[in-house]
């Protein structure tokens, strides 16, 4: 048996105590695009922060003086060593816009999914947690969320609300709660039958430290996946309300609402209409190859 | 005297990114009209490897069949042409895999798929397809009017049913049955292996048996190759292999037979694995594992040689033995 | 079958009340008095109240629902704040222009997707196939209003081979009205369902039935297209159903963008107008083409896999013994 060890396999496949963490990240990193998805987000992180500590430091005075205030001189500029990408039709520099857009293109993104997933997972934990009826009367509630397409029920919520940015934000994070909550269920029902759940039970824990303390750390990759997966759509849904002027208003920066007037000057100026969209659509497959990646090293089922 | 099906040096490899593994080296193997090979092996050995050869169904890339020959009634099967070998499948040489689970089409009616293969080779009309995948329906002991029915409603058995039955409908000179038990459960499989047994009397079949179980073997073959790490390591009847073991690696195995007679205090397991097949080695593949390996066998790569009527092995111990024995 | 489709209608009908519930629900938190927008701002205050009464505004919740409810029916969903037209006559005389351009966008993307990720699977790891997948990857990260914009900045305003908005009458400008728009919607929509069969069929080539069908003589034709499709085509099918709901988002933009007199671009026009009961009974209105989407492909699910029909037709069975 002693030479057993020595002469196969040195990964050592069976006596691996690695963690499943730790295995996901090995194999994460083996993922070179989904690694190069995560450098992009950074580096737009980067771009996020760079721009909020310029606005602390000079107290808005750059912010103002470069982004918002209007320069007719240069209106509709075509690209330039001064201006890379351009001016508006006010004459604002395009790239600085564009730069300074990446906050608010982000942010609401980020924080409609994270808001969608705390409002709408514990509904779906709870419905696959008891089953039965509860289940079928959460599920159908759901199903009836889910029967108004994404976009328009963002709409429709907008509508009713006002256009302004937290509207916007409020509609997203509200329509997305069925998808999240469909989702957390069915990532719980895979995980509520394992022997950790009774012997938890058995021990005496209440449902609560239950389904929160033993269930969801163990259902949290497959969420995580979509999560991920699910900013991306979230970036563009932003971006859509946005340009259609159901978000975020002029004059503050955001790719969509850049994008709104572009149609106007399309003829004269198509540097308006190309590089927003450019930045929205690297945002977009950064997070989409980050979530491919994140599925790829998190889902059991397709490692071989 | 030629044989039906004749396998001569085969090499097969599997191109993969993590390098190549040596699949099949230097398979030697024949099988004669109407007669039961066992092809017992441990799982890796490269047992469906030399099944799917046989059928030209080695996925390529990655896989390739890098040399040898396999002559199926004198004809060369790895140089005919697409539609040579299609002529041949499943009408000349018809198989049955693994898991019966998976090699049925979940979305066409088990009629149907029979029907299929008929149609395909018999060149016959529909109705008289339909008629004969019917007929070959009851005689693997399936009711006919299930025919219309969806695999997922048959249980494991009547799957691998279904299965022979498509195997067997053309009336094929060779079938290969690739482990066609091992899914299924144990009282099953008993009941499979029978109707097997009576077919292949029945259609007079030759047939390739391949499994890990030498109970099986004992039960349903003439004559046993016994393969390890992509080469066959002793070849003979059945009463030469179990009677008259040649090779160490054989001697394990049957050593991990579990027989009632016996009071044996435990079973004897082979030791270790078997080695890494993307390391191509200039010794004996066994060596590590032999408790008789001496020098030689790690150095040299013993070769498959005749140590009686049709009983062949691949080991210097047994070659020594025979000489010895020659000299006495 | 019969039976499963009619069970399926029946399961769809308590949804399509509830979607119209929810979006009544969100509507009715819309600001403004429709009295002073009917009346203008300088009616007296008697004749806002009397207005008021007589519509009904006073009322409980539940019964202005159920009010609405029995107006969908008859096919009566107020009259627009805006002009002071017929609501559901609006609709209607757009309705179809939006399943016009949402039919055309599925079948480009079906018709080019599936294909593509078919020869992309049966050549993986080729260039071909890597150059595919890149495509794909960037399609399905457009928005599909830039993409609308690049097109008209391309083929209209550049080559000036398309026209860059509107709907044409009459054969056959109509269809070359339609073909921006549809590649607008159906760009991203075919890189999706490119990937999908692209994994779904090197899903099913892993299969042994493949094997067992290929070991049986057949031509690779026949095992392509008698084998591997129909198995294939199950999470395709799934995948274009959960995502036609994206698809009729993306026709709204896509109807703003070219001017496409459809319900999305009438959806968006009434939002900026604050025109209520036309935002109310159009975003209805998709609410149920959606789900009556959702019940086809249903059945379509079911027709392509004998497991589900059985399923339903086993408890059938069973539910006779008992």
């Amino acid at each position: 048996m002693s030479t057993f060890h020595q002469t196969e396999n040195p990964h050592g496949q069976e006596g691996n105590v690695r963690s499943l963490w730790k295995q996901s990240v090995i194999q994460f990193k083996h993922n070179r695009l989904a690694v190069a998805g995560l450098v992009i987000i950074v580096l737009f992180i980067v771009t996020i922060l760079t721009t909020m500590a310029i606005d602390q430091i000079t107290n808005y005075s750059f912010y103002n003086e470069y982004i918002i205030k209007q320069d007719l001189s240069l209106r509709l500029a075509k690209p330039s060593m001064a201006h890379l990408f351009g001016c508006d039709e006010f004459g604002r520099d395009l790239l600085l816009r564009i730069l300074w857009g990446t906050k608010l293109s982000f942010a609401i993104g980020v924080v409609a999914i994270a808001m969608s997933v705390v409002m709408g997972a514990p509904f779906g934990m709870v419905a696959a947690f008891y089953g039965g009826k509860v289940d079928n009367a959460i599920m159908r509630i759901m199903d009836v969320l889910l029967a108004v397409p994404y976009m328009l029920l963002a709409m429709a919520i907008v509508a009713a609300l006002g256009t302004s940015t937290m509207n916007l934000l409020l509609a997203l994070a509200v329509s997305g709660i069925a998808k999240y909550a469909r989702i957390a269920r069915a990532a719980v029902l895979t995980v509520k039958d394992n022997e950790f759940v009774e012997a938890a039970r058995a021990v005496g824990a209440n449902d609560f430290t239950i389904l929160f303390g033993y269930i969801l750390p163990n259902a949290l990759a497959p969420i995580l996946v979509q999560v991920s997966l699910g900013i991306g759509d979230s970036i563009l849904a932003v971006a859509g309300l946005s340009y259609l002027g159901l978000g975020v208003q002029p004059p503050q920066p955001e790719w969509g609402a850049i994008l709104t007037t572009a149609r106007t000057y399309m003829r004269d100026a198509w540097h308006i209409s190309v590089f927003p969209g450019l930045f929205l659509i690297l945002a977009v497959i950064a997070f989409n190859l980050f979530g491919d990646g994140l599925r790829d090293a998190l889902d059991p089922k397709l490692k071989r | 005297m030629s044989h039906l099906l004749e396998i001569k040096d085969l090499q097969v490899q599997y191109h993969t990114e993590d390098g190549t593994v040596y699949a099949l080296n230097h398979v030697d193997l024949e099988l004669d009209d109407g007669e039961t090979l066992g092809l017992v092996g441990e799982t890796g050995a490269g047992k469906t490897t030399l099944a799917k050869s046989i059928m030209r169904l080695i996925p390529n890339p990655p896989g390739k069949i890098e040399g040898g020959v396999i002559e199926f009634d004198g004809k060369n099967l790895l140089t005919a042409s697409d539609s040579e070998i299609r002529a041949v499948r499943g009408n000349q040489i018809s198989m049955i895999f693994q898991d019966p689970m998976s090699s049925l089409n979940p979305v066409m009616r088990v009629g149907d798929q029979i029907a299929e293969v008929i149609g395909v080779h018999e060149k016959c009309p529909k109705e008289e397809a339909k008629r004969k995948a019917l007929e070959m329906l009851e005689t693997v002991g399936i009711p006919a009017e299930r025919a219309s029915d969806f695999p997922h409603q048959f249980s494991g058995g009547m799957k691998q049913r279904v299965v022979i039955a498509i195997a067997l409908a053309c009336n094929p000179r060779v079938l290969i049955a690739d482990e066609p038990t091992t899914a299924l459960d144990v009282t099953i499989q008993a009941q499979v292996l029978e109707m097997m047994r009576r077919l292949r009397d029945k259609y007079h079949t030759a047939t390739l048996l391949i499994t890990h179980d030498l109970g099986v073997v004992a039960q349903m073959c003439e004559k046993v190759a016994i393969i390890y790490a992509g080469e066959v390591v002793e070849f003979g009847t059945v009463h030469d292999i179990y009677k008259r073991t040649l090779h160490p690696y054989t001697e394990g195995l049957l050593g991990a037979i579990p027989q009632v007679h016996l009071n044996v205090h435990r079973l004897s397991p082979i030791d270790g694995l078997m080695p890494d097949p993307t390391i191509q080695r200039t010794g004996c593949p066994f060596a590590d594992r032999c408790k008789y390996a001496f020098e030689r066998c790690g150095k040299e790569h013993p070769q498959f040689i005749s140590v009686g009527d049709r009983h062949k092995v691949r080991c210097f111990k047994a070659e020594k033995e025979a000489e010895k024995g020659g000299m006495d | 079958m019969f039976r499963y489709i009619l069970k399926r209608i029946i399961m769809a009908i308590p949804v399509l009340i509830g979607a119209t519930f929810l979006v009544f629900t969100i509507m009715d938190f819309a600001p403004g008095d429709p009295a002073r927008i009917i009346l203008g701002s300088n009616a007296t205050e008697a004749a806002l109240a009397s207005l008021r009464e007589s519509m009904g505004l006073n009322d409980p919740f539940l019964i202005r629902y159920g009010r609405f409810l029995l107006g969908l029916l008859h096919g009566d969903l107020g009259t627009s704040y805006r002009n002071g037209k017929d609501v559901f006559e609006l609709i209607l005389g757009r309705l179809g222009n939006t399943v016009v351009l949402a039919s055309s966008g599925i079948i480009f993307s079906v018709a080019v997707g599936i294909p593509v990720g078919i020869i992309s699977a049966i050549k993986q790891y080729s260039k071909l196939d890597n150059v595919t997948m890149f495509i794909t990857l960037f399609l399905m990260a457009v928005p599909t209003f830039w993409f609308a914009l690049i097109l008209v900045i391309i083929f209209s305003l550049n080559l000036g081979w398309l026209p860059s908005s509107g709907m044409q009458r009459g054969f056959p400008d109509n269809v070359i009205s339609l073909i921006l728009p549809t590649l607008t919607l159906g760009c991203g929509y075919a890189a999706l369902i490119a990937r999908t069969t692209r994994s779904s069929v090197l899903e099913v080539v892993r299969q042994d039935y493949i094997d067992m069908a290929r070991a049986k003589g057949l031509t690779e034709q026949a095992v392509i297209w008698k084998h591997m499709l129909k198995n294939a085509l199950i999470p395709i099918v799934t995948v274009v159903g959960l995502n036609f709901g994206t698809l009729l988002g993306g026709s709204v933009l896509t109807e703003s963008i070219f001017s496409w007199p459809g319900v999305g671009r009438f959806v968006v026009d009434s939002i900026s107008y604050k025109d209520t009961p036309a935002v109310l009974g159009s975003v209805v209105t998709l609410a149920i083409l959606f789900t009556l989407v959702n019940l086809v492909v249903d059945l379509l699910y079911a027709f392509l896999d004998p497991r589900i029909k059985s399923e339903y037709q086993s408890t059938w069975k069973r539910a006779k013994k008992k």
